[in-house]
């Protein structure tokens, strides 16, 4: 009797550090980017570095924002207006996808989750069949076709890539969300007169938020991430995100890593905030994707 | 019967703008490039494209130094990265499943490396590595452990091993979040009847919880795989286009978009396009299996 205490003290210790590790692991390289924004260069830039700034300073984010020290030298445009601008293009791509794909794969999940019609498994495999296709294939040809119908370097342009690499995934987690819902409840609406799709906007969508919130903010943490399709389809300030804008920022020679810090962090709050206040969905949504729950 | 009609025609209708979308965006573009493939097309000097059958191909398996280099990263990096996220996932997982204060704050927390954008980690984790002001020589260094900073990633050793692991650490909170659910999903029942049949911690998890996880295995390493062998973001943002650490994935982008070599390009991203495809059959043969 004397011993299971023992055992269960030891055992919650071994929980504690794996917690710590846990934690750690996870926060310590987040941690020091915060850090270095806000630390000195002179304490930054020793060897080895202050863990905890003497004179923490916010100096990094005012000539980031306001003033605008120079970077590498950005010619004509100057690094301020660029990063202004970038935070800027990621919010509109972020939030106007977001908003297109909340209507958008509501109605596709709802159309694979409750009609009935001829090719409907094939249509489906025809959506999901996008997802692990790399992009390279495609890209050369849709650089094309952008370049002929003056989609390059703009921002609707890449709205409409956004949206169409988004449909898979958000089809196929809103159509999981709507067969989990029971069918009742639009049964007893469509007896009271309404349509299958007016029963989608009175009965079901209600029911189903938590299922399109985790829609929603996993596009739009994919969306503020994206880099790879921006990369290639704009050129200037006018259509390029704060994920280019900071990979320019990175010079060939030198890089002045406390603005990239600060910049990076300031990359980073949305997605955190998102991550803190929808934990649970995001968690859900991740969840269901994967593993067709 | 027309009512039935009605039903489908509502059906196609709704989805005809995702369908235009996917087939002008995705299926044309994909046919479109074949051709291209079986040709010598340059974007810098356009006048000058030939027709050359399958010799991009040709050359691509039998004759191209910088494609079997960046397939052997390719191969390093997906196993490095696979390897440390599913079993890093796998603890986590197991840590975050046990009863402690806070659960939920840390669960969050767990989550951060996987919800940031892929290039600024990749910038945060260069800046850890850097050569001369980095966290990583600062920690080593006062601990005793290097007498000198390392330049990490000017070393062709280990910069691709730090891609990969940069890569997994950014990967390991999606693992973990599936693993958990199906960790959560297993009957308490089960659990609790092994502990009366006598069974220890190791032995439950051994002959209980294991066996009852690898569906879920099945899943995770199917979608890191795909995952690792698609990564651009983290790999470009630390060494950019270096030979080192050039995965299949950045060479494709390199002849493509950067020497414009559209007709190899291509060649090359079809090559790519059927590794995929094998990993998409994989992927669909395990989640409908059961």
């Amino acid at each position: 009797m004397a011993r299971k205490p023992l055992a269960r003290r030891f055992r919650s210790l071994v929980l504690a550090f794996s917690v710590l590790f846990l934690v750690f692991w996870s926060l310590a390289p987040i941690a020091w980017i915060v850090i270095s924004s806000i630390s000195p260069p002179v304490e930054l830039f020793s060897k080895p570095p202050h863990w905890i700034p003497h004179e923490p300073t916010l100096k990094n984010y005012v000539d980031l924002l306001i003033v605008g020290r120079g970077f590498r030298g950005a010619t004509v445009v100057p690094a301020v207006s660029m990063f202004r601008r970038g935070l800027i293009n990621s919010l509109i791509l972020a939030l106007v996808t977001t908003a297109i794909m909340a209507l958008f794969s509501s109605i596709t999940g709802y159309v694979f989750a409750r009609y009935d019609f001829p090719l409907k498994n094939i249509l489906f495999y025809f959506f999901i069949g996008v997802i692990p296709i790399p992009g390279w294939a495609v890209l050369i040809t849709i650089y094309q076709i952008f370049a002929q119908a003056g989609l390059l370097n703009t921002l609707h342009g890449l709205i409409i890539l956004f949206v169409t690499y988004r449909l898979p995934i958000d089809t196929w987690l809103m159509k999981s969300y709507f067969e989990s819902i029971p069918k009742d409840l639009e049964e007893a609406a469509m007896i009271d007169g309404c349509s299958k799709l007016e029963a989608l906007f009175r009965v079901i969508l209600p029911v189903a938020l938590p299922g399109i919130v985790a829609v929603l903010i996993i596009s739009f943490i994919s969306t503020w991430d994206a880099f790879l399709a921006p990369l290639i389809f704009t050129f200037t300030e006018e259509a390029k995100p704060i994920t280019v804008v900071i990979s320019e920022f990175i010079g060939q020679y030198y890089v002045e890593w406390d603005l990239m810090s600060a910049a990076a962090v300031i990359a980073i709050i949305p997605p955190t905030i998102f991550s803190f206040i929808f934990q649970k969905y995001l968690i859900q949504g991740l969840t269901r994707g994967a593993l067709k729950y | 019967m027309r009512l039935k009609h009605r039903e489908w025609i509502t059906a196609y209708l709704l989805l005809l703008p995702a369908l235009v979308l996917l087939i002008l965006f995705v299926y044309y573009p994909a046919l479109n490039t074949l051709p291209l493939c079986f040709y010598d097309y340059n974007l810098k000097i356009p006048w000058k494209k030939e027709f050359v059958g399958i010799d991009n191909f040709v050359k691509i398996l039998t004759n191209d130094q910088d494609f079997a280099r960046s397939l052997k990263n390719t191969f390093i990096f997906m196993s490095v990265t696979t390897s440390i996220s599913i079993l890093a996932g796998l603890l986590f997982a197991l840590i975050l499943n046990e009863k402690f204060p806070a659960r939920g704050i840390v669960r969050s927390i767990v989550l951060l490396p996987w919800v940031i954008p892929p290039v600024v980690n990749g910038y945060m984790w260069q800046w850890i590595l850097n050569g001369q002001w980095g966290a990583l020589n600062g920690l080593l260094y006062q601990l005793g452990l290097i007498e000198d900073y390392i330049v990490w990633l000017a070393n062709p050793t280990y910069s691709i091993l730090w891609c990969a692991f940069v890569q997994a650490w950014r990967d390991t909170p999606f693992i973990t979040v599936i693993l958990l659910a199906a960790l959560q999903s297993i009957p308490t029942e089960l659990i609790d009847a092994s502990k009366v049949d006598g069974a220890d911690a190791i032995k439950r998890f051994r002959y209980v919880t294991l066996p009852l996880l690898r569906p879920a295995f099945a899943v995770v390493f199917v979608l890191e795989l795909i995952s690792s062998f698609m990564a651009f973001d983290i790999i470009y943002a630390l060494t950019g286009v270096d030979p080192a650490t050039r995965t299949l994935m950045l060479y494709n982008f390199q002849v493509t978009f950067q020497f414009l070599e559209f007709g190899y390009g291509a060649a090359l991203s079809y090559v790519l396009f059927a590794i995929g495809l094998i990993f998409a059959y994989v992927y669909i043969k395990v989640i409908y299996r059961g």
